[in-house]
């Protein structure tokens, strides 16, 4: 479990831009001849725009949340209504 | 206090404050421009969350005039939308139009709801650690862990979680399976 750990933190480490130029180009030929490394970095590329999508769609219902909270609210009536009459121009 | 900082801390305040400014101007906006009431609150959304990444990934500072930035961006994002809803008409009458808010073609939307709702509390640490780029310090801390070292670690598993799932059912061109 360790070792696969550590493999992760490495491919975490290269997919970020953080290897020095050396590691990286012993990471890349590591890569170029092992095909099972290349489908985790892959794959491990794939993850970080699922985590990247699932980060937007959080904030959006954050957004959606405050929406609701500004609509309902007795505080917010002057901004409902600012917005009613830029609306109605 | 810093807007960065502020946005890291506590966003919602900040995603509450830039409503007030900015969303009845944006909401006039996008209406002259064509669009209905839904249209402006989505592409403000979106307008709101492309400045989010813009400061707290891309190391951008917090815009001196967000309101004035926010409606560029909207402007941009809806004028966008409508190039893309054209060129999917001219393709085929049978063509849906994206929404702004779908993953980017070579995601899967399964796949994306089953590791948000299976996989939540992964993803969350997840997400402070590449979305919401917090430290291992803050993550270790908002999760219950005794260090940053043991929260690196936690990252580390769940990453390899994601990425099962990921190989599960990006493996092949047929149908989704949930191993």
């Amino acid at each position: 479990m360790r070792k696969e750990l550590e493999e992760i933190a490495m491919i975490d480490n290269y997919l970020h831009h953080r290897m020095a130029s050396r590691e990286r180009i012993t990471f890349e030929s590591k890569m170029h001849g092992n095909s099972k490394l290349s489908q985790k970095v892959k794959n491990q590329q794939l993850s970080y725009s699922y985590i990247q999508a699932a980060g937007r769609a959080q904030l959006k219902e954050e957004l959606e949340q405050i929406h609701q909270h500004l609509w309902s609210d007795q505080r917010y009536h002057h901004f409902r209504r600012r917005l009613k009459a830029l609306l109605k121009k | 206090m810093d807007r960065k900082i502020q946005f890291q801390e506590d966003r919602q305040a900040v995603f509450k404050d830039l409503y007030q400014l900015s969303f009845p101007d944006v909401a006039r906006l996008i209406k002259k421009m064509g669009g209905n009431y839904e249209d402006a609150k989505d592409t403000f959304h979106d307008a709101v969350i492309l400045l989010y990444e813009r400061v707290v990934q891309g190391q951008e500072t917090f815009p001196e005039h967000p309101k004035a930035y926010l409606k560029t961006i909207a402007r941009n994002l809806w004028l966008k939308k409508q190039q893309e809803a054209k060129f999917f008409q001219q393709v085929s009458d049978k063509e849906t139009v994206p929404l702004s808010s779908s993953p980017p073609t070579e995601l899967k939307v399964q796949v994306l709801q089953y590791l948000r709702s299976a996989g939540k509390r992964c993803m969350e640490i997840l997400q402070a650690v590449y979305y919401h780029q917090w430290s291992m310090e803050e993550v270790a801390d908002q999760f219950g862990y005794r260090n940053a070292r043991s929260a690196t670690v936690q990252k580390h598993k769940c990453l390899e979680k994601v990425r099962d799932q990921v190989k599960t059912n990006h493996s092949s061109p047929q149908a989704l399976s949930y191993a």
